[in-house]
């Protein structure tokens, strides 16, 4: 319900070749405004990660993060059917929760590939990436939960900044921050 | 193995094809078309009959009720009179009842089984789609033709290519994989023209039954591609099939 409250959408009249830059330009404002908001001599930290390799796979996420154990991440994603348009949501987000997730990652592809292997061994190849698949999906729902909780328990310990109310009012001010218009002077970027 | 020149000198150079002014109206689907529909869904109820029997024979009785229910529904959808069909303004050829048209579908946007031309449902008529209409993911369909061409043109925008690209497909099929085995298809397309400021614009797509696709974020380019391999001659591969 709070991800609900804290999220909009917003976009552009018409799809055009210049609409995945566009958003990726307000990407960076955003970042740009959030850091005259939550200035990093205060301790915060900004990111902007851009996955613009796959069409259909677009994203922009802007992380706002302080210390360790508290933060947000504005994820700006094209709607499917109407990509010209895109949903805004402030979701919850720590550094403790992005080091897991890594780590989780890395420590899990290894035991997989063994799985895949040794089941590769004993059954067919299709039925032994299936069940690879299905332990991986799995395991990787369960390893989620784990680390949401960890990350989140931490929060409340040591103090959650962002929480539910923060995240709403968030992104009503993102909502007020205008979005990029194409200039009819420049040629069209991917 | 073709080189960056020679591919580069395979480009060709190809106007905007031109759009007709004819929009067509909807109708009910009749004589041939009719039997068609009916024929094709009531052989996909039959087959659904068959499997519902087999299953109600063995006493999986729920499975065997969903596949009496598809039957059901198939036999309905065959004798339905909710169905329309319109001619193509391209060519007249029917669009299939089952392509969507119906009066209360405005924007409805549907594509021709022989031209390949997208076409529109506005204002109570079908009308060619807006020719310089563009998706920001590659949606517009088209078929791989034998030895094909490319327009002279960077696929994205038109302007003069600077730079030739490749885009590789993969697909791992579904059936065989339920049998345990692993089946992939996979397929390149070569010297594909963008400029410095585009790329990604056209897709390679193969679909479980291996038919091989290219998806266009343009559809002024996609219609490009069309009419300069239909003037060269260049046949679809496989049969007519989107």
């Amino acid at each position: 319900m709070t991800d609900l409250m804290a999220s909009f959408e917003t976009g552009f009249e018409r799809p055009s070749l210049e609409n995945p830059i566009l958003f990726s330009r307000y990407a960076d404002e955003i970042a740009m405004r959030l850091g005259h908001l939550y200035p990093e001599r205060t301790g915060y930290r900004i990111k902007v990660e851009k996955k613009e390799e796959e069409p259909r796979k677009r994203e922009w996420n802007v992380e706002l993060l302080h210390g360790w154990f508290t933060g947000a991440t504005v994820e700006i994603k094209p709607i499917e059917k109407t990509p010209h348009r895109a949903r805004v949501r402030v979701r919850w987000h720590s550094r403790l929760l992005g080091a897991m997730t890594k780590g989780f990652v890395i420590l899990t592809v290894p035991p997989l590939i063994i799985i895949f292997v040794a089941l590769a061994f004993t059954t067919r190849l299709g039925f032994a990436l299936v069940l690879t698949a299905i332990i991986g999906v799995l395991w990787g729902i369960a390893g989620s939960i784990v680390m949401l909780l960890v990350a989140r328990i931490f929060a409340a310990i040591f103090g959650n900044e962002f929480d539910s109310n923060t995240r709403v009012a968030l992104a009503d001010k993102i909502q007020q921050f205008p979005l990029p218009q194409a200039s009819a002077a420049e040629p069209a970027r991917r | 193995m073709a080189t960056y020149q020679q591919l580069l000198g395979s480009l060709v150079d190809c106007e905007d094809p031109s759009v007709p002014q004819r929009t067509t109206s909807l109708a009910k689907p009749v004589g041939e078309v009719r039997s068609k529909h009916i024929a094709t869904a009531g052989g996909i109820a039959a087959l659904f009959a068959v499997i519902a029997a087999a299953l109600f024979y063995w006493q999986h009785w729920i499975w065997g009720g969903i596949s009496a229910l598809l039957t059901l529904l198939m036999l309905q959808s065959a004798f339905s009179s909710e169905w329309w069909v319109a001619a193509c303004p391209y060519c007249s050829a029917v669009f299939e009842p089952v392509a969507g048209l119906r009066p209360d579908k405005e924007g409805k946007v549907v594509q021709c089984k022989s031209c390949f031309e997208y076409s529109i449902y506005s204002g109570g008529r079908v009308r060619p789609q807006d020719p310089n209409a563009i998706s920001e993911v590659p949606s517009f369909v088209s078929p791989v033709f034998e030895n094909g061409v490319w327009p002279k043109g960077c696929l994205a925008c038109g302007a003069a290519p600077t730079r030739l690209d490749e885009v590789k497909a993969r697909n791992v099929s579904i059936g065989m994989l339920a049998m345990g085995r692993l089946w992939v298809t996979s397929g390149k397309a070569k010297g594909i023209p963008y400029c410095d400021a585009h790329r990604d614009a056209v897709e390679l797509k193969i679909d479980q039954r291996k038919r091989v696709t290219l998806e266009w974020c343009s559809l002024k380019m996609m219609r490009r591609y069309l009419a300069v391999n239909k003037k060269l001659g260049r046949k679809p591969t496989g049969p007519k099939w989107i």
